[in-house]
């Protein structure tokens, strides 16, 4: 079976998990889980950030890294950017946004691949800097109350019945999706993270390639960030919440593999929407919000479990074939 | 090269610790050598006055309005009670690592000589273990803001009642809706002793209207965010509710956002607690129907005050009450005053 049959098998599967998912969620609440507000709610409004920020996650996995820094990373950005988009200076906050969030981008690019930092250290200890320096800068104050201007890119919609978020994340998606799967750079990304040696045997100059994707991740950060600003007309450092947590899971639950070069974007996507309609269908049968702590940890089990099921059926499918 | 890894991480790791700490500048260089009131110098200020007494202040966490402000109030009671101010908190801001944390600063507290160690736990029970130690080392542990469950461990209690400021805000709700209708309760973190008191309180007035009804009582983790997705969520069964009363200002603000999401601003009342500079601006636009005034900085000054009563060997009192107060849209402008 070639890799792209299994992949694409893989995919599938994913999808019905998320499937299965939906079906049980509107078995249990017929009416107020499956119906059009409720599902273009989680997939339009809620959605959009975690997916956003497991778009890095992924990238950094399938690079056979990992970015622990990446909500920090937002929290920060949004934080220092926060107060001129307050004062409609929006060219501003964008430059102060871009300028923090690839600025610690970098800083872990640099770390990884320059000065052979572990991933997890690396991003790990950046995680704390931003995080802290958020803490620092806010110092107890949130800042509070945006123009409606800057509100409408998440509340408005350009496209009737499609929220703006949805429409940035759309976008990202198709950009991420292109650059992974159909340029010279994905491929590069893709085999640095199979086996980094070997890719740097075939002329791919890993380094670079490495450096790139963390900075992509500071670019989404500073993204995400101006976005929940946006939505939460607010900035305050609680925001990170479980984002790093969930974004490991979704790329976890999607399928994308942590040895590195495995799964794509569209995984991720998967991996989100199973988290939030979770999240979402037990938020509505009044279920504990620690009970939802529990049943994405079992997901996050089962679906590593499946992958080893799934492979172990599709070797010995490959098999009989012979 | 892996040794080197691990220094810088862990330097880096320090560094944004240091940064938490942000206003005491001593958090963490507490002389280890003075036993008792002669330092053998090194902090300049403590050279210089000869005996000045440390009180540590152990606060929930640094970064929340609420204890900045505490802080505040106990620095300020540290330069006119003439005693040194120490403050100690936990980094991690999660409810199982901040006790783990805040146990090891107990430990911390003993060893730097402390005359005084004033606590707000963030698990009253879990803090037990670490709090008999300081008792066992003869320092008198002042308990501030949360009640430790055992009353064998403090000489005082330093706060307000949750209990009676959740019943005070919610009573103001409930009678704003003429005893008649659905609510949902928005609690804090799980397990956190504030969040409890004031869902006890919620509940010790909801039973005085038997026609009002809680549909949906979840957790949104103290945070703005969560706050938002889970009130969504329960918007989309219960979109008829008539109040959401959360358990902090944070979550009544995200709250806020989801039901001005859902067009239903002004329809639906919302409460908060602790009365931040945000939830009392959403309050005066109408987007919160009303918060509670815990008065951090009084709390954190009373502490400070209680404990140089015990250092003195005054008798005292084993509540120092600090009155909260219902902030709407009556008394918005005035209530820091009254």
């Amino acid at each position: 079976m070639s890799l792209k049959t299994k992949n694409r098998i893989d995919l599938i599967s994913r999808f019905l998990i998320l499937l299965v998912v939906i079906l049980v969620l509107a078995l249990l609440q017929p009416n107020a889980f499956l119906n059009a507000s409720n599902l273009s709610q989680v997939i339009f409004q809620q959605a959009p950030f975690t997916i956003l920020m497991a778009f890095g996650m992924s990238l950094a996995i399938i690079s056979n890294g990992i970015d622990i820094s990446m909500a920090s990373n937002m929290v920060l950005s949004s934080y220092f950017s926060a107060p001129y988009f307050q004062n409609g200076q929006y060219l501003l906050g964008i430059l102060v946004s871009l300028g923090v969030g690839v600025g610690f981008g970098l800083c872990n690019g640099i770390l990884i691949s320059k000065v052979k930092i572990e991933p997890f250290i690396a991003t790990f200890s950046i995680d704390f800097v931003a995080l802290g320096l958020a803490y620092v800068a806010c110092d107890g104050v949130y800042i509070y109350g945006f123009p409606d201007t800057f509100r409408s890119l998440t509340n408005g919609s350009l496209i009737p019945g499609i929220p703006n978020i949805a429409l940035f994340t759309i976008l990202v998606f198709a950009l991420l999706f292109f650059v992974t799967k159909c340029t010279i750079y994905g491929r590069a990304l893709y085999t640095v993270g199979h086996n980094r040696t070997a890719a740097g045997f075939s002329g791919i100059r890993t380094d670079n390639i490495i450096l790139s994707v963390y900075v992509i991740n500071g670019l989404l950060a500073s993204l995400t960030g101006i976005l929940y600003l946006s939505r939460l007309n607010a900035a305050d450092p609680t925001i990170k919440g479980t984002l790093t947590i969930d974004s490991i899971a979704a790329a976890l639950i999607g399928g994308i593999a942590f040895g590195g070069g495995k799964g794509s974007v569209l995984n991720t996507v998967i991996g989100a929407l199973v988290i939030m309609f979770i999240r979402n269908g037990m938020n509505i049968m009044g279920v504990s919000t620690n009970w939802q702590q529990a049943v994405v940890g079992f997901v996050i089990l089962f679906s590593i479990f499946y992958e080893r099921g799934l492979s172990i059926l599709m070797a010995k499918f490959a098999e009989k074939k012979k | 090269m892996k040794k080197l890894s691990v220094v810088l991480a862990m330097v880096l790791t320090v560094t944004a610790m240091a940064g938490c700490g942000g206003k005491s500048t001593e958090s963490t260089n507490t002389d280890t050598s003075a036993d008792t009131e002669t330092s053998e110098g090194g902090d300049e200020n403590e050279a210089a006055s000869g005996e000045m007494r440390d009180v540590v202040v152990m606060v929930k966490n640094s970064t929340a309005p609420f204890w900045i402000s505490t802080m505040d109030g106990a620095k300020q009671a540290g330069e006119d009670f003439g005693v040194n101010v120490i403050f100690k908190t936990p980094v991690d801001t999660a409810e199982g690592s901040g006790n783990e944390q805040q146990s090891q600063l107990c430990e911390e507290a003993i060893v730097s000589g402390a005359d005084a160690v004033v606590i707000a736990p963030v698990d009253s029970e879990a803090i037990v273990p670490a709090t008999k130690k300081i008792n066992d080392a003869g320092i008198p542990v002042i308990n501030l803001n949360t009640r430790i469950s055992d009353a064998e461990q403090y000489v005082t209690f330093v706060g307000l009642e949750n209990v009676n400021q959740g019943y005070d805000t919610a009573k103001v709700v409930l009678e704003k809706m003429e005893g008649e209708g659905t609510i949902f309760i928005i609690e804090g973190s799980t397990g956190a002793q504030t969040s409890i008191d004031r869902v006890t309180g919620f509940e010790k007035a909801l039973a005085e209207y038997p026609n009002i009804e809680v549909v949906a009582q979840q957790s949104a983790n103290y945070s703005r965010a969560d706050a938002m997705n889970v009130v969504q969520n329960l918007l989309q069964s219960y979109p008829d509710v008539d109040a959401i009363i959360c358990c902090n200002d944070e979550m009544a603000m995200g709250t806020a956002e989801a039901v001005d999401a859902a067009g239903k601003t002004g329809e639906i009342l919302i409460s908060g607690q602790d009365a931040n500079d945000d939830a009392v601006g959403a309050v005066k636009e109408g987007k919160l129907f009303a918060t509670s005034f815990g008065n951090p900085y009084m709390q954190g000054y009373t502490a400070v005050q209680a404990a140089v009563d015990v250092l003195d060997g005054k008798e005292v009192e084993d509540f120092y009450e600090v009155k909260t107060k219902v902030v709407t849209l009556e008394n918005v402008d005035t209530f820091k005053d009254e």
